[in-house]
């Protein structure tokens, strides 16, 4: 009796892996840098220099293993900015471009608020509360215990509505 | 919304709002992609156009076929080889030296250093000297095992397999100089309680009962665990003399004489934040701040006292170590690394000349040295003190998130640690009586279902309290 066997599926080209996914990195990497958009260029093309090793190495490059090597890239970005923070003034505020002053919308009070916090602080607040990944997951991606990355969450919750409310304040 | 209240659902609704779409415009893609060949090696004119061939078996399956050269080989720096290793005693001696190589006659590379030391750990038993080794050429980025920050140094997380599942041998392409130990997961750090007398262990499970009276020998006044399941005790014998012992599990060794622990920190391996000189004077000279080595017993100096100084107390995170400094008038926080490099962080306690200064009094680092608990003693306007207050601080912000009275007037803290959730201190008031409690220094409400357990608890059934410190990791020793 013949078999039908499942016939192996073409292999993809690289470029056509890159078409098919980069925005959806790029979008990724955007949202947790704060729409840092020349971070997120930067790291988008780290990532996929990895994934184009692994292709031609004959891995299936999805669109999940990018996004996860990403998360990756993205964690190590905010380890080098906290070990060079560590190293000079910690107490800076991370964005001293923006004039208080000036009359903002919420969504933009939002992100002046985002860009205050530390690196850190923001991608545990964007992974928590805009992409629900829950703390043991959160543990995992920082190689920290699950009651470090609670009591992260707590302070980074506390300075979020601290600067949050000083910016409302300032624009009423 | 208040300062420091806002519900998860709040912060949900609001994070939300930003995330619009976001695209890379075509000549962003194309630089991009460019970039993406160069620093995968490959050269993107190779790549060229896919070529399509029909399989001969299966006429109707495409192959596509790229024209890439293999990744053109980065020439990686060769690593610094050991020309010789030294076993140097205590008082410089050089009793041994030896020339490692492979069996071949080729030396032996830098990545050995610690597989040597662990080998002749082994056969000369607990290391009495310290290991001096001569390189072949300058290699401060990968020898300096102490540094915390080493921005020269290339981090990189190791990268999932497919399954997303990190593979065997992975951690050695990490190239993370070293990593402070982290508890299993669950773990709620036990309060370790030195009496005077000896060693006790508070459990987590059991609120503010004492769990364990742990063998830690007499006279232990000071303890603090090693990252490693061991602890580290200063003793005050019968003489008034005073030992810091490091208690690993397989032996106690003695780690210095005549000196005070403040603290014990990782950097690559576990060290003691120690006081020196003469610490037992009330106008002792030479007093300096010092760290040391648990293994090697190699010691690097970290602040000299000036005329009128005293050290209230440190604490030490990573290679970060947290000073409360008194000058006789008034008590500061400074920031120094194991580097012995200084940062400026600034906290609100306020001018000095000023009467209603605040005095900085105990320091606390958190495990993951991103926040600091200190307390201080307040003053009225008129500068009468007015109580102890304990503040936390969040080093990446300066956000102070949590603040409140723990003391009255004429009350002092004598000892002050920081799970990162939790705070213990020991509260002696004017009449020499001694409290342990516990306060849970979290910012806004709780999470989940849980009942908040009381704000500040003490606790009881120990009667003479002389410090108590978060065990970072379980003590099985």
């Amino acid at each position: 009796m013949p078999t039908s066997a499942t016939p192996p599926l073409p292999p993809v080209s690289f470029e056509a892996i890159y078409k098919a996914h980069h925005d959806a990195v790029f979008s990724f990497l955007m949202r947790h840098t704060n729409n840092h958009r020349d971070r997120s260029l930067d790291l988008t093309a780290e990532v996929f220099a990895q994934a184009l090793v692994k292709h031609t190495a004959g891995a299936d490059v999805t669109q999940a293993l990018l996004v996860t090597m990403a998360r990756r890239r993205l964690i190590d970005e905010i380890r080098k900015i906290e070990r060079r923070a560590r190293k000079h003034l910690l107490l800076v505020s991370q964005d001293p471009g923006h004039d208080p002053a000036i009359r903002v919308e919420e969504t933009d009070a939002v992100r002046r608020t985002l860009a205050k916090l530390s690196p850190l602080h923001q991608y545990l607040l964007i992974a928590r509360f805009m992409e629900d990944r829950d703390v043991p997951a959160l543990a995992a991606d920082l190689g920290r215990s699950d009651h470090a990355v609670r009591s992260l969450l707590r302070r980074a919750k506390a300075a979020f509505a601290e600067a949050y409310s000083a910016s409302m304040e300032v624009v009423s | 919304m208040s300062g420091y209240g806002i519900s998860e659902s709040q912060l949900t609704d609001l994070l939300r709002s930003i995330d619009g779409p976001s695209a890379m415009t075509k000549d962003e893609a194309d630089q991009v992609l460019d970039q993406v060949y160069r620093q995968a090696g490959f050269r993107r004119s190779d790549a060229g156009r896919p070529m399509r061939v029909r399989s001969s078996t299966s006429p109707e399956i495409h192959h596509e076929l790229m024209l890439i050269d293999r990744p053109t080989p980065v020439e990686a720096p060769a690593p610094p080889m050991i020309e010789a290793v030294d076993l140097v005693t205590r008082d410089g001696r050089t009793v041994a030296r030896y020339a490692p190589t492979d069996g071949q006659g080729r030396r032996r590379s830098l990545g050995r250093r610690l597989l040597l030391t662990a080998a002749v750990i082994a056969v000369l038993g607990a290391p009495f000297g310290v290991f001096r080794y001569t390189l072949d050429r300058p290699a401060r980025a990968v020898f300096d095992l102490q540094s915390t920050d080493r921005p020269d140094v290339p981090h990189t997380t190791s990268e999932p397999d497919l399954n997303g599942q990190r593979r065997a041998g992975d951690e050695e392409r990490s190239s993370y100089p070293y990593v402070v130990p982290q508890p299993p997961a669950g773990y709620v750090p036990e309060l370790l309680v030195a009496t005077g007398a000896d060693l006790v262990k508070v459990g987590a499970d059991n609120g503010a009962g004492v769990s364990d009276r742990l063998e830690a020998g007499q006279n232990v006044v000071r303890a603090f665990d090693d990252l490693g399941a061991g602890v580290v005790v200063e003793r005050i014998g019968a003489d008034g003399r005073r030992t810091i012992s490091w208690l690993d599990g397989a032996a106690e060794r003695p780690v210095l004489s005549d000196a005070i622990l403040h603290d014990v920190g990782y950097a690559g391996s576990p060290y003691a934040v120690v006081e020196t000189g003469d610490v037992d004077r009330a106008a002792g000279r030479h007093r300096r701040l010092e760290w040391i080595g648990l293994a090697d017993l190699e010691r690097t100096p970290l602040l000299a006292l000036g005329e009128g100084q005293e050290i209230l107390s440190a604490s030490a995170s990573g290679g970060l170590i947290a000073v409360a400094l008194g000058n006789g008038e008034c008590g500061e926080l400074r920031f120094v690394t194991t580097d012995g490099d200084e940062l400026s962080i600034e906290t609100d306690n306020g001018e000095c000349s000023a009467p209603d200064h605040a005095d900085v009094t105990n320091v606390a680092l958190s495990p993951e040295g991103d926040a600091v608990a200190y307390t201080t003693v307040t003053y009225r306007p008129d500068g009468q003190e007015a109580g102890t207050e304990l503040n936390v601080l969040d080093l990446a912000t300066g956000n102070v998130y949590f603040r409140r009275r723990i003391g009255e007037s004429g009350h002092g803290i004598t000892s002050l640690t920081y799970d990162g959730d939790r705070v213990a201190y020991v509260l002696q008031s004017p009449d020499g009586e001694t409290v342990a409690a516990v306060a849970r220094a979290s910012a806004g409400p709780r999470e989940g279902p849980l009942q908040a357990p009381p704000e500040i608890e003490h606790i009881r059934g120990i009667d003479q309290l002389s410090g108590v410190s978060f065990a970072r990791v379980p003590i099985n020793w």
